[in-house]
């Protein structure tokens, strides 16, 4: 009779995995899904010398820690599952990163084999691997393989029948050093009183997962007779900088194992490496950055400042040559109406571009991922993943695609904070409010004020995910890994090509819902027949007279409550509703006299206006986007009412704040 | 003595943006500091000038010791310090160019070029002359 034994395929993604899982099981698998959740589970059969083997594919991870699902299922698998022996699949071109995952099985003293795949793609750029030393140094046996081209399969079956045939198997352990290890002995004593425990779970690698503070491994324990011993262990202890601790002494394990057994992975630094030690540092990262996003808004505002002078010529030139149309409600409605409401969005479409461009290049360059990668640290302490920065980045373009691209993030809290705190990001649609009234009321540092902006809705966004970790959204983030493109010269074409794919959106918005919102609030602010238009006998005046009591204690008055109520449907629209209703159709730089001229606006008038642009409700896509990504009208009312307060708030203090200096 | 050139070259620069750094935030917390310094009241402006010139300070040590990879700091200096130039000249040409097209250029002064950002650029450009290419050329076009 045959003899029957089950293996599993571990690995990180993309190393090849499903390719050699086919090659193994050729068309002899089943799909399914692990129980009690949405993951796809893969398994197959093959006949290898006398001995049926089950093949269970589990999902790609780089470690086997519980910050993910995958992860999860992948550790209940080994730990649970039994199998008899788990393979490694292992990227050669990839060593160091891979090997981490294999630090983490030796511990769990599982019969283990590495397959050490895509071997051909480390030979051809010169990577010579001696697989014997490499088996010695891990005490596991390593096999050349090319999932591709099915090279090595019958080789890894015969080690992993050999491998399923001896025992017993003790765990490699690696040592954590004179800090950790006593606190690790002290675990393993401890959870030695439940025999019940320690017989399913190896007592080391339970320590080590209860000493980084990890969620699942606490659940195993909750009901065991060991449970208050551990825990009076681990309340002396820093759950985050012990796992920083056995990480860094995990890497510097392979470190010394990586020269050791490949004469050439082991590369000089790139000038991409170089590059990164500066960017990435951790002292100098995140100045280095703030650098960056401060040059990228003071060209915003200052290099597009002939092209909007030009913009608003044109624009003062159509005015003129409108007025001349009959009958006077048609020359209104084209002066006021579209050319005053759409033209003063208009004349905002080279900050739009120059901030995209400059996007672009950053994104292209490659120095958007080494972004994501130094705020990661800040993220995380603040409860999030890191992953949830390049939602944000994109952000400054559109929230609309930035709340899309939140589907990269596999945990549903760390998700939904994510989606939650991106309206808080200020888009390309605030600017124009942003630039008009930082260039009117603080002509000094226009560039600094609108980048104080933007710096205020990362910090609200920072303090938001804060809160909602702390009370409504609990857990702990999963770690950040992404492998860094390498930099690239960004060309010109390359990156207007991306501005104008993002900023041509505005262009569209400006023919569409931005004409259909200026000619209904032009005709909100010219009816009833026979006022004055844009007075408060007006549609628009009475809706915006009913509203402002609400606004009254912020400074604002009607036509500026007018404008906040109508940029719901569209931020541009705050922009085209207060050239509306300031009627500048006729002169270009009517708005900006209009303003400066009207009392009830100063600088911290218009520091609240702007702040609460920044962050009120999200516009009517936006909000389209949250329901549908969310599945649920719960949170996205929560993310409108929730952004009105914050904006309400800050304005508020603002103006209050303002007031008791301007006192003194 | 390549890499005590490159140390040198890295302190006087380091120092220079450092110290200008500092002058433009110390013009913007004194009122009246900036009419009596060639460096802008801008807080800013500073904050970045000081980071290019902390990032070329922090490779000296590793420099002047040849350690591997110190020479990063170096480069990172000199390409912020020519992004920020352009940045200054983009700025400042724009202001040019409006007042071209639509004020009286008279009034414009090639003295508004004169800010620390620009004028440190200019031994960054040296910087990059002398050793740029053999850094830089291991970076492929996007």
């Amino acid at each position: 009779m045959a003899k029957k034994i089950t293996i599993a395929l571990a690995g990180n993604p993309n190393v090849g995995k499903s390719t050699l899982f086919t090659a193994i099981t050729g068309t002899r698998q089943h799909t399914g899904n692990w129980p009690g959740v949405t993951v796809e589970k893969k398994s197959g059969s093959v006949r290898h010398r006398d001995t049926d083997i089950e093949v269970v594919d589990l999902p790609g991870t780089y470690s086997l820690t519980a910050y993910s699902e995958d992860e999860v299922i992948a550790r209940d698998f080994i730990i649970d599952g039994k199998p008899d022996v788990v393979v490694q699949v292992v990227d050669a071109t990839s060593l160091e990163r891979n090997l981490y995952l294999t630090t983490q099985l030796s511990e769990l003293g599982v019969p283990l084999v590495i397959a050490l795949n895509m071997a051909d793609a480390a030979e051809q750029r010169g990577d010579i691997i001696d697989r014997k030393k490499m088996a010695e140094f891990l005490e596991i046996p390593v096999v050349r393989t090319v999932g591709s081209r099915g090279e090595g399969i019958g080789d890894l079956l015969d080690a992993v029948i050999r491998e399923s045939g001896t025992s017993p198997h003790h765990e490699h352990s690696i040592g954590y050093g004179d800090r950790v290890e006593p606190v690790i002995a002290d675990l393993v004593e401890a959870l030695r009183q439940d025999p019940g425990l320690t017989s399913r779970y190896p007592p080391r690698w339970l320590a080590v997962r209860l000493l980084e503070g990890d969620g699942d491994a606490e659940k195993k324990i909750t009901a065991s007779r060991a449970r208050d011993a551990v825990y009076t262990i681990l309340s002396g202890v820093d759950a985050g900088e012990y796992e920083a601790m056995m990480a860094d002494r995990r890497y510097e394990v392979i470190s010394a194992v990586l020269p050791q057994v490949c004469t050439t992975c082991v590369r000089e630094m790139t000038a991409s490496d170089l590059i990164d030690r500066v960017v990435t540092s951790r002292y100098l990262g995140i100045p280095i950055f703030l650098a960056l996003m401060w040059g990228a808004f003071e060209l915003t505002f200052t290099a597009a400042s002939p092209f909007m002078a030009m913009i608003e010529a044109v624009q003062a030139y159509l005015a003129v040559a409108a007025t001349g149309i009959r009958p006077e409600w048609l020359a209104t409605l084209v002066g006021d109406g579209l050319i005053g409401g759409v033209g003063s969005v208009l004349i905002f479409l080279p900050n739009i571009f120059i901030l995209l461009f400059l996007l672009a290049i950053l994104e292209d360059s490659g120095y958007l991922a080494r972004a994501a990668f130094v705020m990661d640290r800040l993220m995380y302490s603040i409860g999030l993943p890191g992953r949830s920065f390049i939602p944000m980045l994109v952000g400054f373009g559109c929230n609309v695609p930035a709340i899309m691209a939140t589907r990269t993030i596999e945990d549903r809290n760390d998700r939904l904070i994510t989606i939650l705190i991106n309206p808080f990001i200020s888009c390309g649609a605030r600017l124009p409010v942003f630039v008009l009234f930082a260039g009117l009321f603080f002509p000094e540092n226009p560039g600094t004020v609108i980048f104080g902006l933007y710096v205020l809705g990362i910090v609200v966004a920072i303090l938001s995910a804060k809160l909602f970790r702390a009370t409504v959204l609990p857990g702990k983030p999963s770690p950040f890994l992404m492998e860094m493109p390498p930099y690239r010269l960004p060309t010109a074409m390359t990156s207007v090509r991306h501005m104008w794919d993002r900023g041509s959106m505005y262009i569209r918005k400006a023919g569409g819902i931005i004409l259909i919102g200026a000619i209904v609030i032009w005709a909100l602010a010219a009816y009833p027949a026979g006022v004055e238009y844009g007075s408060a006998a007006s549609y628009a005046g009475m809706i915006g007279q009913a509203a402002q009591p609400l606004f009254a204690p912020l400074g604002f008055n009607w036509e500026m409550t007018v404008s906040l109520i109508f940029g719901f449907v569209a931020k541009e629209i705050v922009i085209a509703s207060l050239g509306t209703l300031y009627g500048v159709g006729e002169d270009a730089g009517a708005l900006e006299g209009a303003l400066l001229a009207d009392p009830a606006l100063g600088c911290v008038t218009a520091l609240a206006f702007m702040v609460f642009v920044l962050l009120y409700l999200p516009c009517l896509a936006t909000m389209a986007v949250i329901r549908k990504e969310t599945g649920s009208w719960k949170w996205t009312a929560f993310s409108v009412i929730f952004g009105t307060a914050v904006a309400y708030l800050l304005a508020l203090v603002i103006t209050k704040a303002g007031a008791v200096i301007g006192g003194v | 003595m390549n890499n005590e050139i490159k140390a040198v070259f890295a302190t006087v620069m380091g120092a220079l943006y450092l110290g200008f750094g500092i002058l433009e935030i110390g013009s913007w917390i004194v009122p009246g500091l900036a009419a009596m310094v060639v460096a802008p009241a801008d807080i800013l402006g500073g904050f970045v000038l000081c980071v290019i010139g902390l990032v070329f300070l922090a490779g000296v040590p590793g420099l002047r010791s040849g350690t591997p990879g110190a020479i990063a700091f170096l480069f990172v200096g000199l390409l912020l310090s020519l992004a920020f130039g352009l940045v200054a000249i983009l700025t400042t040409g724009a202001g040019w160019l409006e007042t071209a097209l639509f004020g009286d250029l008279a009034e414009w002064s090639a003295a508004e070029m004169a800010v620390p950002m620009l004028f440190l650029a200019s031994g960054s450009v040296a910087g990059y002359a002398a050793w740029g290419r053999e850094f830089f050329r291991g970076i492929a076009r996007a």
